[in-house]
């Protein structure tokens, strides 16, 4: 069984990123949505455990909820992949198991 | 589409449109689900996610629980509020009965049907603030 | 077809967040009340509704301990929390309200992925 873990705070308020990346297992998924997705900024406090988390983990952005908020590909970490709802159902599919990090 | 994985899933809302994205979010989920096939058993309102079905005042096209009731006439959404959690914000009656608060397409449940539901769903999501 | 499922329910929310837990002992109690195996995982800040506590009379705060006791009556079937979370807030596993799994970190991911339902509570 893998998680999709769904990150719904800003790290520069809440714990629950660095909470999240430090229980996710091989072959999670973490997905930044609403608040959460200040965690995909580049150039802040928390983009390099983010960027170093990138590196064996699956993590992506909701680009409506970055639309939402006027953050543009250019200020994000450019490894981290964007996703619709449509790509959130899918990964839904894929993980077995979910779980919500707040 | 052919070969696409067609798949059940329980939705359980914990928070109330009022103070937090994430009911909206839900609702953006299943809309997106719907469109590709999948099946919807149960949407499960629980803690503060049963006010979902409060028609505000000032109910407009953006209202979230009038969006629920449309969504649930078009697919046939069941849309279940807990009755305890429903009870305890004044949402329904000491007897469980609705009391002309509900939004058209919520009805009043318990864990019970969210248990069940759990056991014949191939995935199961929270959404919670 | 109506299968045994495994659930795990993960509790990271402090004490006293409203009704939060008495709802989360509900749900969890309901999971087990239909014969199905519940696990529930303590994790960062949710290891503080473990400690044992006095509830000052008037203070208008209805005491944890009996409420998360009942796990153990219930047949819920494993109450765990994280050595590290508890560690860092120098908790003692051995003060708390009921006794527990302590599971170490590097240990959580694989005991959460052996669950069929997953529930987060914040």
């Amino acid at each position: 069984m893998s998680v999709l873990h769904l990150v719904n705070a800003s790290p520069f308020e809440s714990a629950a990123l660095s909470r999240c990346l430090a229980r996710a297992g091989e072959g999670d998924a973490v997905l930044l949505l609403e608040n959460g997705v200040y965690g995909a900024l580049t150039g802040c406090r928390f983009s390099r455990e983010v960027a170093e988390a990138a590196a064996w983990l699956d993590i992506r952005v909701l680009a409506p909820d970055l639309r939402a908020r006027g953050l543009c590909a250019s200020s994000l970490l450019q490894t981290l992949g964007q996703v619709d709802y449509d790509g959130f159902v899918e990964l839904a599919v894929r993980h077995e198991l979910s779980l919500t990090w707040t | 589409m052919v070969g696409a994985l067609i798949m059940k899933f329980v939705i359980q809302i914990d928070a109330s449109p009022h103070e937090a994205q994430a009911a909206n979010t839900a609702y953006q989920f299943i809309k997106a689900a719907l469109a590709n096939g999948h099946h919807i058993l149960l949407v499960f309102f629980y803690y503060d996610g049963v006010c979902n079905a409060q028609v505000s005042s000032f109910a407009g096209k953006d209202d979230l629980s009038g969006r629920w009731s449309a969504l649930a006439r078009e697919h046939g959404l069941d849309l279940v509020l807990c009755v305890s959690a429903a009870q305890r914000r004044g949402l329904v009656s000491a007897e469980g009965k609705d009391q002309g608060l509900l939004a058209p397409g919520f009805r009043i449940g318990g864990l019970g049907q969210w248990v069940d539901a759990c056991l014949k769903a191939d995935r199961i999501l929270t959404f919670t603030s | 077809m109506n299968h045994s499922k495994c659930f795990v329910f993960v509790v990271r929310q402090p004490p006293f967040r409203g009704d939060r837990t008495v709802e989360l002992v509900d749900q969890l109690l309901a999971v087990a009340a239909f014969d199905h195996p519940v696990d529930v995982l303590f994790l960062d800040d949710g290891v503080w509704q473990l400690q044992a506590a006095h509830v000052l009379e008037g203070a208008g705060l209805r005491p944890l301990a009996p409420l998360l006791r009942t796990l153990e009556f219930y047949d819920v079937r494993e109450v765990a929390a994280e050595h590290e979370s508890l560690a860092e807030r120098a908790l003692s596993p051995d003060g708390l309200v009921l006794p527990v799994r302590l599971l170490a970190r590097s240990e959580v991911p694989a005991w959460i992925a052996g669950h069929d339902v997953a529930v987060g509570c914040g």
